[in-house]
């Protein structure tokens, strides 16, 4: 205090304001420091309270001075400063100092806010660098656990193209190769380093397929698709083997552009291979079905059609694909040809029994057009690689032929045998007969003509002819008797002998012969019987009268095409009538022997046909329906020569004859006979028995130049020498001798080339004086 | 006693003080603070000083791990007596409760001590715990401190009272300067211009 009353500036109190601004520094926070300026105010003269007053509360006016400092800077405010003074004359001389000193606070104040601020910047931005900088190591984990997930998925990926058993190549848009695996370096031979970059359609695709290959991967180069359907070609190896490999690809892009292909590829060489042997194995499996002779069916196991060959085609009439998965039963129908009942289908019994099963030999098959075929068929089971039964195979063979030619055969043993026994019977008959009838016809010439011994004589010398006959046929049956065959007009006999045949029937003749039917060699004789044959007996078929049709043709007979013909060309003569027919029990009979349905037949008309024609290398057939009629086809070998004006023998006149003539037969009776023929002829006859007796005969007749004119020679004398080896000792000695050769035996081949043995000429046994008569009188007078 | 008016080195401040000075030191880093308690430990132990620290803020193995590095062993001083360390709660609150007789008598007890074993002087440094302001009898803080101007005109005990800015508002940091005469500021010892005498204090 100064004594004039005004207050002078006191250092300390300077010092204080001083140390209040230099300490509230120190205070953490702007409340501290506030309170503690407005504390240290209270020690400065004349203020007796110091407080701060917000900025936004309402000041309360008091009754003591108060002086107010605001706490404000650069536009930030925190209130005022409220000195009360009780003194201001001891407080003047310290306002400014105070001012100033707030001032210095408010700036204090400030730059605490705005330290705070900017620490609060500070914390939130490192708050932020914080967040982010966790985020960021996130972020970078996150990388890194994917660039670790990439890797391994890299390396796993890398280890599948190791490993893996396809080729993988990825090609760029030129065609070079970017990246093939170990599987396609191992098939193509090759290191990657020889592959990488290279062009592959150059380097690896096979020539004739490279510019195909190329052709379709720039297409997918310049259209793009998600994947190319698969396709395979081959490559080449580096050892130039070549390798068929199946693609699968797929158009490789990035950002939308395409950056190449990616194929994988799967070696499918073995494949194509075993592919091909199978096909191989497939189609020479077909062609051998399709090439066998036999019908082939097979079925699965519940006996549905699973395939057939073209055989089996045929005798069912089922096409393969009309046929396929219906029931056997209904393709392959078959019946008991005795029963005519449908038989069971061998399927079931062939899986029951598990092995081949013949089946019987009496099935019919019938088709699907109704023909049935007698068919042999045997059924086997169908195995896979297992064993496990899959099928079963049906094998059939159609055997009607076959049958047709086993009756055929077994019909010419049966007639072969009935012939042997018939043949020995007819050539007794024939001896016997011929002894009876010539004593007869003896007795005839001494009988006058008119009284009753004669005309019972004519009657005896009537049944003689049928008698002869008879056994003629037997004999001709029986040995067939060799043909004496001689190129004829086939189509003049049919004509002459149709007509003969039906002259005085009320059936008339139907004749379709060609004007140039090839010749034939044949006995015209025998020839002429057979044709007889037929024709008398389509009369009789047709007493009511009606049409008969002959007609001849040629036919060409192949090798091995018919059951009985051998190849060649044959003329076909038919003979076909319109009558009742031939029932069908009876059919397979009518050839026998002895078998027959007249009333009066001897049934050997149509087994001596049979067997003349057999004896002419031909055939005789029949075909009959019931209500139809019956039709007779002869086969008969064409011949290639001129036929000859050859006329059957026919009878002739009474031969009359001079001179020594020789008899020889073992039978006493019948050298009594023909010596009896030949003296009333006009010979001098002498008879012998044997051959050896004939023989001195003839020496004797020379020695005495009295030369035997004619000998007539039994063939064969039992237990001596016959007129068949005879002649070879006389005609030495006797070259003009009329040597006629006599036998019952018609089928010995002397009596069908009499010329051949040293005969003149034959005879059968037995036969009348007047053919001695006629055939003596052709030979002697010629010599 | 030492009776040489010698000014007394603080240890962490350029400025000598005179004996039985009674310093406050207002800080706000730690590390000011443990580099003044430190360095006036320090200066006191090698000045053969009775030298006592009462605190939180440090521990005895750092002191002895620190005073290792300085040549002087704290155990050592310890059993001689010359150093003393405790707690600060453990000494101004002894029994829960701030008693300033107690603490006065402490203080007096320290100085005879000093005295008895022949130092060269006492000093003490204490740093109050903000735990002053709610335990019983923490009201009286400066009516002690006060009374500590009085005590060491009889025992001239060299005394550092250090009070954490951050730990206490304005108005008391301003009470804490009124009873003290010297204060530590930017690192000199300075009268402080606050400093009410103790008889004056007392009056208030």
């Amino acid at each position: 205090m100064t004594g004039n009353g005004t207050s002078a500036l006191r250092a300390d109190i300077l010092a204080r304001l001083l140390m209040i601004q230099s300490t509230a520094g120190h205070l953490p926070d702007e409340a501290s420091i506030v309170a503690f300026v407005c504390r240290g105010l209270e020690m400065v003269p004349g203020v007796t309270r110091a407080w701060n007053v917000p900025i936004d509360s309402q000041f309360v006016a008091t009754d003591t001075t108060v002086e107010r400092y605001p706490l404000r800077f650069g536009g930030s405010e925190y209130g005022d400063v409220v000195v009360e003074l009780q003194n201001e004359t001891q407080f003047g001389p310290y306002a400014p100092h105070v001012q100033n000193l707030l001032y210095v606070i408010g700036v204090m104040l400030e730059e605490r806010r705005q330290r705070r601020l900017t620490e609060s910047h500070q914390r939130e931005l490192e708050g932020r660098v914080s967040e982010r900088t966790q985020q960021l190591t996130a972020e970078i984990l996150e990388r890194r656990a994917a660039e670790a997930r990439a890797l391994s998925a890299k390396q796993r990926a890398e280890d599948y193209l190791e490993i893996a058993e396809a080729i993988i190549v990825e090609l760029d848009t030129a065609g070079r190769i970017k990246l093939i695996n170990k599987r396609g370096c191992d098939v193509l031979g090759y290191s990657p380093e020889d592959l990488l970059d290279q062009d592959w359609f150059e380097r690896v695709v096979a020539a004739p397929q490279a510019a195909l290959v190329r052709t379709m991967f720039e297409q997918v180069m310049q259209n793009p698709q998600p994947s190319v359907e698969c396709f395979e070609n081959a490559i080449v190896t580096k050892t130039k083997d070549l390798r068929y490999i199946a693609w699968h690809n797929r158009a490789r892009s990035e950002n939308g552009q395409i950056i190449g292909t990616l194929s994988s590829g799967l070696d499918i060489t073995e494949y194509k291979r075993i592919e091909a042997a199978l096909a191989a194995e497939k189609e020479q499996l077909a062609v051998t079905l399709r090439s066998i002779g036999d019908g082939v069916i097979t079925t699965d196991t519940v006996g549905r059609v699973v395939a057939m060959n073209s055989t089996a085609e045929e005798l069912t009439g089922w096409s393969e694909e009309s046929a396929r998965g219906r029931p056997l039963t209904e393709v392959f129908a078959i019946i008991d040809e005795r029963t005519q009942q449908s038989s069971e289908s061998p399927v079931p019994r062939v899986l029951v029994t598990e092995s081949v099963v013949e089946l019987s030999n009496h099935t019919q098959l019938i088709s699907k057009d109704g023909t049935r075929r007698a068919i042999s068929h045997c059924g086997a089971p169908i195995r896979d690689r297992e064993g496990k039964i899959i099928g079963v195979v049906l094998v059939f063979r159609d055997v009607t032929e076959k049958h047709h030619l086993m009756e055929q055969m077994q019909r010419a043993e049966r007639l072969d045998a009935i012939g042997v026994l018939a043949g020995g019977i007819a050539h007794d008959f024939n001896n016997l007969l011929g002894g009876i009838f010539g004593y007869i016809e003896l007795a005839r010439e001494h009988t006058p003509t008119g009284g009753p011994q004669a005309m019972a004589l004519d009657d005896a010398l009537e049944v003689f002819e049928r008698a002869r006959d008879l056994t003629r046929q037997m004999l001709t049956f029986a040995k067939g008797g060799a043909p004496v065959r001689s190129v004829i007009d086939l189509g003049k006999l049919l004509s002459d002998c149709t007509r003969f045949a039906l002259s005085g029937s009320n059936v008339s003749p139907q004749l379709g012969l060609p004007t140039q039917l090839p010749n034939v060699a044949v006995d015209a004789n025998q020839i002429w019987r057979v044709i007889d044959n037929l024709v008398r007996n389509a009369i009789q078929a047709m007493p009511q009268g009606g049409t008969i049709r002959v007609t001849g043709n040629t036919v060409d007979i192949a090798v091995n095409s018919h059951p009985v013909l051998t190849a060649g060309r044959y003329v076909q003569v038919t003979i076909t009538d319109n009558g009742p027919g031939i029932p069908r029990e009876v059919l397979p009979r009518i050839f026998d022997p002895f078998f027959t349905t007249k009333a009066r037949g001897s049934g050997l008309g149509l087994a001596t046909a049979y067997s003349v024609v057999r004896k002419h290398e031909g055939h005789i057939e029949v075909q009959s329906q019931v209500g139809t009629g019956t039709s007779f086809s002869i086969y008969l070998p064409e011949a290639k020569a001129e036929a000859s004006a050859g006329e059957p023998n026919l009878p002739t006149q009474r031969h009359r004859g001079s001179g020594p003539a020789l008899v020889l037969d073992d039978e006493p009776y019948l050298c009594r006979l023909f010596a009896t023929f030949l003296k009333r002829m006009g010979y001098d006859v002498t008879t012998v028995q044997t051959g050896q007796e004939a023989l001195l005969a003839v020496e004797q007749a020379t020695a005495d130049n009295k030369p035997f004119i004619v000998a007539l020679m039994d063939l064969t004398i039992p237990g001596a020498m016959g007129g068949k080896d005879a002649i070879a000792l006389i005609r030495a000695k006797c070259p003009k001798l009329v040597a006629i050769a006599s036998s019952g035996y018609s089928d010995d081949p002397v009596m069908s080339h009499p010329t051949q043995f040293g005969f003149t000429a034959s005879l059968d046994k037995p036969f009348a004086l007047t053919e001695l008569a006629a055939l003596l009188d052709r030979h002697v007078h010629s010599q | 006693m030492n009776n040489a008016a010698s000014p007394i080195d603080l240890g962490f401040v350029s400025a000598r003080v005179p004996l039985g000075a009674h310093v406050c030191q207002i800080y706000n880093d730690n590390e000011e603070r443990d580099r003044a308690l430190l360095r006036f430990l320090s200066s006191g132990l090698q000045a053969n000083e009775s030298t006592a620290c009462f605190t939180e803020s440090i521990d005895l193995a750092t002191l002895r791990e620190w005073f290792d590095r300085e040549g002087i062993s704290v155990d050592d001083r310890a059993s001689t007596g010359q150093f003393t360390f405790s707690s600060a709660e453990a000494v101004y609150f002894e029994g829960g409760y701030f008693d300033p007789e107690r603490m006065l008598k402490l203080l007096a007890q320290f100085h005879k001590e000093s005295v008895a074993q022949g130092r060269t002087g006492a000093r003490v440094i204490g740093e109050m715990s903000r735990a002053i302001a709610t335990i019983e009898g923490g009201s009286r803080l400066f009516e002690y401190e006060a009374r500590v101007n009085r005590l060491v005109r009889e025992h001239p005990i060299t005394a550092v009272c250090q009070y954490d800015a951050r730990a206490f508002d304005g108005a008391t940091i301003m009470d804490v300067l009124a009873v003290h005469p010297l204060m530590v500021v930017r690192g000199n010892v300075i009268q402080n211009p606050f400093f009410v005498p103790a008889e004056t204090y007392a009056r208030q």
